[in-house]
């Protein structure tokens, strides 16, 4: 079975102010604050990446394990899920909402 | 909006002359210049504000029919919202609120403004005129590096505080205790921030929530050093916390009515919220209803002599 590709939703805009990153969700209005992990997920996610990318992604830049890496990309994807910030997509460049 | 001078009340205009705005209102009957004018009386005519004031000629026009849009339509969360639309040329904005619609396109070569009501009392009255002189403010003054934010503005000793907060977090409540113990009320619900110098002021509008208007709000055009920027929550006791500055940025935000979560508005916000929290000290005070102005006040100046010393005043 082929890999699922997240990427950020297109109502959303980002911003990094510091280390943290503010995301406001044009549809909802919600306004969310992020930190430097989040930040660096959300960066990455602008381009469609599978959960594999975005595990190796953050094992690189914040030199943790796999599996810490991997538990905390899960809570904060079923975070931005619930905020409806995250897309689902078959490929790269061609995302559907889920 | 073809054809507007043959929708017109009359042929008397009125310029009102608001911080960052000089609003140049045509087609009115003398019924509402006559009422205008009386609620409006210091920003009549009145000398032009600094910084850059933008002008704006608005006409007023009938409507051909009542928009009779259902309440639920002009409701978030409990709260009034003004229906908002983008025009087809994407600079020009449409807003259809209670009683009223209006269009105006703020970054045009000459900028322009229409407000149309279908009854002749209506335009005049609060509902209509206050409310479209806040979204226009609130679209006017991101390019000149200023904000409208939700919030409770009060003036202690010629410094302004500006609390920014939801809806029923306490902003009048606090406004009331305020103005009884002697503080200036530049408004308990929209207050206007403009940069100046190497940092900010606040200034008075014409904008009031539950605590009305005093002599500031239809007369007032004096603006204040700003002092702090206290983000309000309720809570059971005084605590006082310096937040991140992301999250300080993200709260304000979350304050600035009717262009947080408008596309062609957000990154023009954000620049400016940024620039914002990094020149005036931002902090996040919990207080409960009981608390005394007194108390909160010098929890607020506890804090920033802390901030002070230790050269944190600022973000960045």
């Amino acid at each position: 079975m082929a890999e699922l590709f997240l990427s950020l939703c297109p109502q959303v805009r980002h911003r990094a102010v510091s280390e943290e990153g503010v995301l406001v969700h044009l549809d909802s209005g919600r306004i969310l604050v992020v930190n430097e992990v989040g930040l660096h997920i959300i960066n990455t996610l602008t381009e469609p990446s599978t959960h594999r990318e975005l595990i190796a992604s953050i094992e690189e830049q914040f030199d943790v394990s796999s599996e810490c890496a991997a538990i905390d990309l899960e809570a904060f994807l079923a975070e931005l899920e619930r905020e409806q910030v995250l897309i689902k997509g078959a490929r790269r460049g061609d995302p559907v909402n889920v | 909006m073809n054809n507007q001078n043959n929708y017109s009340w009359g042929t008397e205009s009125l310029s009102l002359s608001l911080p960052a705005l000089q609003l140049n209102l045509s087609g009115l009957s003398h019924l509402q210049r006559t009422v205008l004018a009386a609620n409006y009386a210091g920003f009549v005519n009145a000398t032009t504000h600094e910084p850059a004031t933008q002008r704006v000629e608005c006409r007023a026009y009938r409507l051909c029919q009542p928009l009779n849009i259902p309440t639920p339509a002009l409701t978030v969360d409990g709260q009034y919202a003004p229906i908002k639309c983008r025009l087809p040329d994407g600079a020009g904005v449409e807003i259809t609120g209670v009683n009223f619609k209006a269009r105006f396109a703020m970054q045009a070569c000459l900028p322009w403004a229409a407000l149309g009501v279908f009854e002749e009392r209506e335009l005049s009255g609060e509902m209509v005129i206050q409310n479209f002189l806040r979204i226009l403010v609130a679209h006017l003054v991101p390019p000149q590096g200023g904000a409208v934010l939700h919030s409770a503005g009060l003036v202690f000793d010629g410094r302004a505080y500006v609390f920014p907060g939801h809806s029923n977090v306490g902003k009048t409540t606090l406004t009331r205790k305020a103005y009884a113990s002697g503080a200036r009320v530049l408004s308990d619900d929209i207050n206007l921030v403009l940069p100046e110098g190497a940092g900010f002021s606040a200034h008075a509008v014409p904008f009031t929530g539950e605590f009305g208007r005093t002599l500031d709000h239809t007369g007032g055009k004096a603006s204040y050093p700003l002092e702090a920027i206290v983000l309000l929550d309720q809570g059971d006791r005084i605590e006082i916390r310096s937040p991140s500055y992301a999250e300080a940025v993200a709260r304000l935000l979350a304050c600035c009515p009717f262009v947080n979560t408008d596309e062609h508005e957000t990154e023009i916000m954000l620049d400016v919220l940024t620039t914002l929290a990094t020149r005036v000290p931002v902090i996040a005070l919990r207080s409960s209803r009981d608390d005394s102005i007194d108390s909160i006040m010098a929890a607020v100046e506890q804090q920033l002599e802390t901030l002070r010393s230790i050269g944190t005043l600022h973000y960045g």
